[in-house]
């Protein structure tokens, strides 16, 4: 697909009463976050490009074709653009079945057009049990995974994703990132997923567009969110959460489970239930629940302390992020007080202390 | 009064079938839709909820006359005015019938949540499959409570019908004219027979009607 030029390639203006977007974007192949608070505009974005909202001038192409031009009075009808929109609420159709909600795109695509089979999207997003319920009993992680699906049953070319994870619980957030992943892996489908949380967006995307009141203020890949002075000032940091994901395995004569992340392993808290040895997971740590010290410490009731070098330290507006290494980044927060005390940079050799408790296991 | 019976519903039945079409256009033009116009729209398609039905037959007096555009047109195809004929006591049925089931199409189309139809656009549904796979299967138990409504609303037309088609016995009388003849010319028992059946028709219809909304507001829509 990237033979055939960038994703969408948009430009576009749009007035809504006091709020104008006034956007110049690029999205190439890969997961493209658009980041920004809420009212930055970025329904309003994702709307315009799925043609549910007629921008008042610009264009907008899809792969090289134009699907919205003011100036050639082109605009393609929404259900002939090839763009799957999948939103917060899940908006799944309460008459039809689970099965027939994803059939439902499936069967209005001609047989030569099909890419891949119905059973092949319901088993990547693991929802092959559910096919024949009726869709007003299932759980909102359910019912977002089948929101997936029956869009990815369309075949889109391209899939918009606004706030897919907002209305989710801690544990069902963990395994949708999990799957939209997998869906970019298995199906190479670009994505343009549209969050506020600056946790979901590094974990996520490859690459970032920071939308503050209708316009890009900053655009490239995730680290930008921590080093581009503009991009920062939208960001908000006071919530961190390092999203990681590895491979769990049990150790030792308890039998407790562990996570493989990068280079380090991370004892998880106890009495999660347990579905195989080795289990591909994500895991959620808070950057201000990890203490860190320049000298291994001794004599601790705390589980996990790990090696780990500084890569960078990231001053927002508050405190401080360290970026640590661990064969992946993860992130330290700290406050200006103690860096005057510790005064670490980057290559500096730290320790850090988790608290197994701290670790939260998205996985349901 | 089988003839009056027979009647009554052949025009309540065709008023009814005349309007539902332009009840199911309207109704989700308005209930799904913000068009331009739209209060001037409502005024429109209420209008004769509020009027007298004698000055709506009146005007459709007007409008289907011999010396009309319509009625020439009529003149010209079938050699004579549908004035005082059963199809001008459904249309005058229809013109009074038309708010009430066009209302309650409104209210049931504008329960659907417009993200549904959204999604089935962007699933690749050009707007008329739409309609028919999203909007109409979500709305539908409000949409025939609203016609059944217009029905009986049919059945009981005097007014209108009374101007444009007379009261010819055996070809427009219908119970509510044929009740008002009888009473008129003092034949109590025989207007009693009439409004007994009237009553028998009417409890059918609502009973129907409230069945129908009862149903689809417990089944709600999530």
């Amino acid at each position: 697909m990237s033979s055939l030029g960038e994703a969408i390639r948009l430009e576009v203006k749009k007035n809504q009463g006091n709020f104008t977007l006034d956007c110049e974007l690029d999205i190439s192949d890969g997961i493209t976050a658009i980041f920004g608070p809420s009212g930055s505009g970025k329904t309003t974005l994702l709307d315009c490009i799925a043609g549910f909202l007629t921008p008042d001038e610009g264009s907008i192409s899809k792969f090289e074709r134009t699907i919205f031009s003011s100036d050639q009075s082109i605009d393609i009808p929404p259900d002939k653009r090839g763009i799957g929109y999948v939103v917060q609420n899940s908006a799944l159709f309460p008459h039809l079945t689970v099965k027939e909600n994803i059939n439902y795109g499936f069967s209005l695509t001609p047989k030569r057009n099909r890419k891949y089979s119905l059973e092949k999207v319901m088993e990547i997003l693991d929802i092959s049990y559910l096919s024949e319920r009726e869709t007003g009993n299932l759980s909102g992680g359910e019912r977002q995974r089948v929101a997936l699906a029956r869009s990815l049953a369309a075949f889109p070319d391209i899939l918009l994703l606004d706030e897919p994870l907002a209305s989710l619980d801690a544990p069902f957030r963990g395994v949708i990132l999990q799957k939209l992943r997998e869906i970019f892996s298995e199906l190479h489908i670009p994505m343009l997923y549209v969050s506020h949380s600056i946790s979901e967006v590094m974990a996520l995307a490859h690459r970032v567009a920071v939308l503050s009141n209708g316009k890009v203020i900053a655009t490239g890949n995730v680290g930008i969110l921590l080093r581009d002075s503009n991009a920062k000032q939208v960001a908000d940091f006071a919530s961190f959460e390092n999203l990681l994901q590895g491979t769990t395995g049990s150790v030792g004569s308890y039998g407790q489970k562990f996570i493989s992340i990068g280079n380090i392993r991370l004892i998880l808290p106890d009495g999660r239930s347990d579905k195989g040895e080795t289990d591909e997971i994500l895991v959620s740590i808070r950057a201000s629940d990890i203490i860190l010290t320049k000298v291994r410490p001794v004599g601790l009731s705390a589980r996990n302390v790990v090696a780990a070098r500084v890569k960078e330290i990231h001053p927002t507006d508050t405190s401080l992020l360290v970026e640590c290494d661990i064969g992946d980044s993860i992130y330290v927060e700290i406050t200006n007080h103690a860096q005057d005390e510790l005064n670490i940079g980057p290559g500096t050799e730290v320790f850090l202390i988790i608290k197994a408790s701290s670790i939260v296991v998205l996985d349901n | 009064m089988l003839e009056v019976t027979y009647i009554t519903l052949k025009v309540a039945l065709a008023a009814t079938v005349i309007n539902f079409p332009f009840a199911l256009y309207i109704g989700w033009i308005l209930g799904r839709r913000n068009p331009r116009g739209r209060l001037i729209l409502e005024v429109l398609i209420s209008l004769p909820l509020a009027l007298p039905p004698v000055v709506t037959g009146y005007a459709l007096l007007l409008a289907l006359g011999s010396r009309s555009p319509i009625g020439s047109f009529t003149q010209f195809v079938f050699g004579s005015d549908i004035i005082f004929t059963w199809v001008a006591a459904s249309l005058a049925a229809a013109v009074v019938s038309f708010p009430l089931m066009v209302r309650s199409i409104i209210v049931a189309m504008s329960a659907v949540d417009p993200r549904l139809e959204r999604s089935a656009r962007s699933l690749g549904a050009g707007p008329v499959k739409t309609f028919f796979s999203i909007t109409l299967p979500l709305s539908y138990q409000g949409v025939i409570a609203g016609t059944l409504l217009g029905f009986v609303r049919a059945l009981s037309e005097f007014g209108a019908t009374i101007i444009v088609a007379g009261n010819i016995p055996g070809v427009t009388q219908t119970l509510p004219l044929a009740i008002f003849a009888k009473v008129q010319t003092g034949r109590t028992s025989e207007a009693f027979e009439l409004v007994a059946v009237s009553v028998i028709l009417a409890v059918i219809s609502l009973a129907i009607h409230n069945w129908l909304l009862s149903r689809s507001s417990n089944r709600g829509v999530i």
